[in-house]
């Protein structure tokens, strides 16, 4: 059945990202957090994560493009994005939050601009990463609703 | 390294799927999240609803103040330091100040010596840095549990 392939690949990829130090274990966490009564929990939170990180990055970008950077708003952000990264498990990019962070204290913008540049790839490889999930996601349920039998994702 | 295992994060370990069923509550202990970030208070609702807490949620400290004034009552309340409107540090004082004595966790992205000194100093039981895993709250949850007469 399609949907029982597509449970399995996700198995796989998950555990894939995992070898590969792209998602923790918190990532399982989230996971455990979708049941019958949520079906699209995951699909959900991936979502609100990429959303709010992008918002986060563009008022990054734009503070540190000013003249004057205000790092004491810097640090906000990047409070957001350490913490929703390493919720869901993006250790890679929860790391490049802490250096960025260490680079504002410091208040030296060249530090902060060449750390953002890797945080960003990092938020690039795990909203990739994120994206394959939350497709395989969809496709599991999309499958479950055409057959009830189809295993779940959960 | 095995056979079959490559040089990979977590050294290629086969991951069992995680469940939240380490620990049954007897109680029906009740949590306020108090997290200016939609993703991570979406999270540590779940997270704290998967181990049966029934939970409340407010997204600054000054509407966390407020529920508590107004006579809310909760076991466990989990503030995040840096809140809009009135942050975590001046919430848990002012929470403490009303004589309230449950148990507080306090949570940030970033755990330096100052934020956890900072963060004790104002009321909070225990310091956490973010994420909120199932290491740190089990036990809190069995103290909890176990502060209510058996049945």
């Amino acid at each position: 059945m399609a949907g029982t392939t597509v449970s399995e690949q996700l198995k796989k990829y998950i555990q894939s990202m995992h070898d590969q130090g792209v998602l923790d274990y918190h990532f399982d966490h989230v996971k455990a957090l979708q049941n019958e009564e949520n079906p699209g929990f995951v699909m959900e939170v991936i979502s609100m994560f990429s959303h709010d990180a992008e918002a986060a990055i563009a008022n990054l970008t734009t503070l540190l493009n000013s003249p004057v950077v205000d790092f004491a708003k810097l640090i906000s952000f990047v409070h957001q994005l350490k913490g929703s990264s390493s919720s869901i498990g993006g250790e890679r990019m929860a790391l490049a939050c802490r250096q960025l962070r260490q680079a504002c204290d410091n208040m030296d913008k060249e530090s902060c601009l060449q750390i953002f540049e890797r945080m960003k790839q990092e938020y690039n490889a795990l909203r990739e990463c994120l994206n394959v999930i939350s497709q395989m996601e969809r496709s599991i349920i999309v499958a479950q609703e055409q057959d009830p039998n189809v295993p779940s994702a959960f | 390294m095995a056979p079959g295992e490559a040089n990979s994060g977590n050294g290629g370990q086969i991951l069992k799927p995680f469940t939240f069923n380490e620990i049954v509550l007897r109680n029906r202990l009740t949590a306020l999240v108090v997290d200016g970030d939609n993703f991570c208070r979406l999270l540590e609702q779940g997270i704290l609803q998967a181990y049966g807490l029934e939970t409340q949620s407010v997204d600054n400290g000054d509407a966390a103040v407020e529920l508590i004034a107004s006579g809310a009552k909760f076991d466990l309340i989990l503030i995040d330091m840096l809140l809009p409107i009135l942050d975590g540090l001046e919430a848990t004082r002012r929470i403490r100040a009303m004589g309230v004595r449950c148990k507080m966790l306090g949570v940030t992205a970033f755990s330096g010596e100052r934020e956890r000194q900072a963060f004790l100093a104002a009321g909070v039981d225990v310091f956490v840095e973010k994420p909120l895993g199932p290491e740190i709250l089990i036990p809190i949850l069995r103290e909890l549990d176990e502060q209510y007469p058996s049945i």
